[in-house]
């Protein structure tokens, strides 16, 4: 028995709030937004740590 | 084996999904995956059961039982150890999903988030509980899995991930159900909260049930979304054409949920099919329906499972996919008929004793259909929670109960007890609506009295008299009915005494009440039913329009109103309850039919044979709808097809003497062919000899009067006026001696053929049935009956007194049932039932009812003047 169509997920710009879209492309969606809400929350961690260190300075 | 038309198959259930909200958005263009689905498969309306519960609905779609079976009867059950309530188990479930037959059958099936299906049972493939997608713990804390919410262990870990906590959700995700977000005051406002939730939790079934499609085996998914349910029930009431009495700024903050709701199932869906082979077969379907538009309701009943009052008793369901038609509405279906089409597709045996029907209707090729006695006898592996851990709760809890009254275990506080013995009788009272709806009213009175004694509590009542009425225990349902109005006037009273009541007194007397107060009228709903049983239709209709008022929205309550209007011959009101019940249910068959009726008694042939044509189509053996085809047909001279739905209607009743002698008309006078006319010539000759109007009635209830009225109106009379007129029957009594002997000499009915023959009530069951009887049924209170026949016997002093003998009335009513019966069952036997003082009071209506029913031109004006409202003199 094979499994299910192995459906790709067309080109699409991740937003970084996430969006209906994405929640509706399931669990592939999910991780998507999530990896990207997790970067640019790391980002935003790096930026405000640096621009926190350069005002300790 | 029967024949496999699937090889896989995917159901998607859609919680109170519903075609009045899906139809107005696929024409906006904003369902477009669920519009070309439906293009490439069947669709149509399913039937609900009620009780409209969810957990016992979607147990019943996933066994084919009803609840009483399947042993899932409410929300919550007891806890093992009697301490408390938790929501419904699936260890509680009594007999085998489909997933268990399938397992049994070495198939691999995905199941997500059923109600109830927690814990997870040990099937081939996996299984997700409904507790899965259940944050109950901040974002920032451990969002732990409970014990049981996944099969196989294995997987426990990688769907954890899937999971979407209400608190990630962004504006982003929540503006389209919420355009006034940022206004809205996030902290406070529940319902933003409530939609939050519930569109994580659609998420995190879909994130669930995407990774198991596409990264496991299966043979067979079923993955269950509750969220258009609950965005309805928070937000219906908002869902555009804005009502009266709802504020402008919170219509505007919440009129898209439900839209977008829907929107995001079709998104959801998109994904979904993108995601499946061509070999798969999909059923996309709802449990029930909910009330979108003007049938909104106004007010709710205060009792348990309160927010079911929205849910229409009408949800959806498409299918496609290999074996399936393509373009066409099926109709009929229940949720019932879910897994024995699941069976029926995969080829295998379907249980003779499932409740439901395989929707062959659907299939593109007729397929001979196995079946099996009892899938429950079937031994072997069914993927099953090992026997320790199934149970009865109930019964658990009775066991505890026992160790309680022993000693063993200290009681639970009196509040725990109180509130499990009240789910405990809620849950039964589930059970008996459940069984009523079956049609099995002696079980469910076995559940209803008990319960009904023990709590006195008037819901419980009313649906224990129903019962009686679908039993015809008329007397006993006579006498709930006036205990019940006892007790709601003694609720009346005890609500004025209030502020004077001590309050403890009052607390305890309101206990058994508080949640009848505000119940609406169903009691005279069921009194209307049973004087519509007894032939009271005026009575009837008064009480069934009281009802209306408050339940605006019932479709038994429409319908009945309808057959009282046609039993009454007002084809215009019963014309408009139709429609009122098409409006709510357009495939009811019933309505149809009904509707037809009355346009065709209004000679509006062409429109009466479109609404037969439907009720047929709806409900194919419906052997009056066939005859009333013929019928129309007859009329607008197509008398060839009038012929074939004439033999079609006596192939289904062979008995319908009316449609073998129009079959006898149309062969010989209208189309030469007297050849075939004989074989109905013969059913007449051999069980019918023609036809005899009878008058009948209690003495005293205006029987001789309608004789003179039938005399004056140039019918045929047979009396041999042996019995001189007197004082209590001025104008003579038209009797017929022989008629006095009938229960041992019928060799005068030769002579009454075609003519009208007086006969007391008691003695219509001792007519031979191979005459067509049309019975003029008089009737008058009771007490003027007594009161007239009193007179008449001589006893004036007792009447002055009002000393009746005792017992009198009962008796009679007695007989009146009996009689009644007789006639209910008699298929050669018309009858009109005739109101005494209607008649004294509105003559010239009842003359022209009575005319119509005759169905021979009688002379109205002379009819008329036989009504003297002098010798009405006997009045209660």
């Amino acid at each position: 028995m094979k499994k299910q169509k192995q459906t790709g997920v067309k080109e699409y710009k991740i937003p970084v709030l996430g969006s209906l879209g994405l929640l509706a492309l399931g669990d592939v969606g999910l991780k998507m937004w999530r990896e990207k809400r997790d970067i640019e929350a790391a980002t935003q961690k790096k930026k405000s740590g640096n621009s926190k260190s350069k005002g300790d300075e | 084996m029967s024949k496999k038309l699937a090889k896989k198959v995917l159901v998607i259930g859609w919680d109170a999904a519903d075609w009045k909200v899906i139809m107005p958005l696929i024409e906006q263009g904003k369902m477009p995956t669920l519009a070309k689905f439906m293009s490439e498969g069947v669709h149509g309306a399913i039937k609900t059961l009620d009780p409209p519960l969810s957990p016992m609905l979607w147990t019943s779609m996933a066994t084919g039982y009803r609840a009483d079976k399947h042993g899932i009867t409410g929300f919550v059950e007891p806890l093992a150890d009697n301490s408390g309530l938790r929501p419904v188990t699936s260890t509680s479930r009594k007999t085998r999903a489909i997933w268990n037959i399938l397992h049994n059958q070495g198939m691999k099936s995905n199941v997500v988030s059923w109600w109830p299906s927690n814990p997870t049972e040990p099937i081939n493939g996996v299984m997700v509980s409904n507790h899965y997608q259940t944050a109950n713990k901040p974002l920032n804390e451990d969002w732990e899995m409970p014990d049981g919410t996944i099969h196989p262990e294995s997987m426990k870990d990688i769907l954890s991930e899937q999971r979407v906590h209400p608190e990630e959700l962004t504006a982003a995700h929540l503006l389209p159900f919420m355009p006034n977000l940022k206004e809205m005051d996030k902290k406070k406002d529940k319902r933003l909260k409530s939609v939050a939730k519930v569109l994580a939790h659609a998420s995190s079934v879909h994130a669930a049930s995407t990774y198991l499609q596409r990264e496991t085996e299966w043979d067979f998914m079923a993955v269950y979304h509750d969220a258009i349910d609950h965005f309805s029930h928070i937000a219906m009431k908002f869902h555009p054409p804005q009502r009266p009495g709802i504020a402008d700024e919170v219509y505007n903050n919440y009129k898209d949920v439900v839209v977008s709701g829907y929107m995001f199932h079709d998104m959801m869906l998109e994904r979904t099919l993108n995601q499946l082979d061509d070999d798969t077969t999909v059923i996309i379907v709802s449990d029930h329906g909910f009330h979108s538009d003007h049938l909104r309701p106004k007010y709710f009943i205060k009792e348990p499972a309160m927010p079911a009052q929205e849910h229409s008793p009408f949800g959806m369901i498409c299918m496609r996919g290999p074996g399936i038609k393509k373009g066409e509405k099926i109709f009929g279906a229940s949720i019932l008929d879910l897994t024995p089409t699941i069976l029926a597709l995969y080829g295998l045996p379907i249980g003779e004793n499932m409740e439901g029907k395989p929707l062959v209707q659907a299939f593109d090729e007729e397929v001979v259909l196995d079946t099996i006695p009892d899938w429950e006898k079937v031994e072997g592996d069914f993927g099953m929670h090992p026997t320790d851990l199934q149970e009865d709760p109930w019964a658990a809890q009775e066991a505890m109960q026992q160790l309680i009254e022993l000693g063993y275990i200290e009681a639970p506080g009196e509040n725990i007890a109180q509130r499990i013995d009240d789910v405990k009788n809620e849950s039964r009272y589930y059970v008996a609506r459940n069984l009523l709806d079956a049609g099995k009213a002696n079980k469910a009175i076995e559940i209803l009295e008990p319960i009904f004694e023990d709590t006195q509590e008037i819901r419980y009542g009313q649906k224990l008299a129903h019962a009686y009425l679908s039993t015809k225990k008329f007397k006993k349902c006579r006498a709930l009915i006036d205990q019940l109005k006892e007790k709601q006037l003694e609720i009346e009273a005890l609500q004025e005494k209030e502020e004077s009541s001590d309050e403890k007194t009052l607390t305890k007397k309101k206990k058994g009440f508080i949640r009848e107060i505000e119940l609406p009228n169903y009691i005279d709903y069921v009194e209307g039913l049973l004087l519509m049983y007894l032939n009271r239709p005026d009575k009837a209709l008064k009480l069934l329009r009281k009802v209306e008022e408050s339940a605006p929205n019932s479709l038994n309550v429409i319908s009945n109103i309808g057959k009282v209007c046609l039993m009454r011959q007002r084809w215009v009101d019963a014309q408009n309850a139709f429609i009122k019940v098409l409006a709510i249910d357009e495939s009811n068959s019933f309505a149809h039919h009904g509707l037809g009726l009355t346009f065709l008694r209004q000679n509006r042939l062409e429109d009466a044979l479109s609404e037969f044509f439907t009720a047929v189509e709806l409900n194919y053996f419906y052997p009056k709808a066939h005859y009333h085809i013929g019928e129309a047909l007859a009329k607008l001279e197509k008398n060839v097809e009038a012929a074939q739905a004439f033999e079609l209607a006596t192939s289904m009743a062979p008995g319908m003497t009316k449609a073998h002698k129009w079959l006898i008309d149309i062969y010989k006078n209208r189309l030469n062919e007297s050849e075939k006319a004989v074989t109905h010539e013969n059913f007449i000759k051999d069980n019918i000899k023609g036809e005899i109007i009878i008058v009948s009635g209690l003495p005293r209830s205006g029987t001789s009067m309608m004789m003179q009225i039938l005399d004056k109106g140039g019918y045929d009379v047979l009396t041999d006026k042996l019995r001189e007129p007197d004082n209590n029957n001025p104008k003579g009594y038209y009797e017929f001696e022989p008629v006095k002997k009938l229960m041992m000499d019928k060799s005068w009915l030769p002579e009454a053929e075609g003519k009208a023959v007086k006969i007391i009530a008691q003695l219509l069951p001792f007519l031979p049935s191979n005459y067509d009887y049309k019975i003029i049924f008089m009737r008058r209170e009771m007490s003027e009956v007594l009161k007239s026949q009193q007179i008449m016997l001589g006893k004036e002093g007792d009447v002055k007194s009002k000393v009746f003998p005792t017992g009198l009335n009962d008796a009679f009513q007695k007989q009146l049932i009996k009689v009644e019966n007789w006639i209910d069952s008699q298929p050669n036997v018309e009858m009109l039932s005739v109101d005494y003082s209607n008649v004294i009071a509105n003559a010239e209506d009842e003359i022209d009812n009575i005319i119509s029913f005759l169905s021979s031109p009688g002379n109205k004006n002379e009819m008329i003047g036989v009504v003297d409202k002098k010798l009405y003199r006997n009045k209660k």
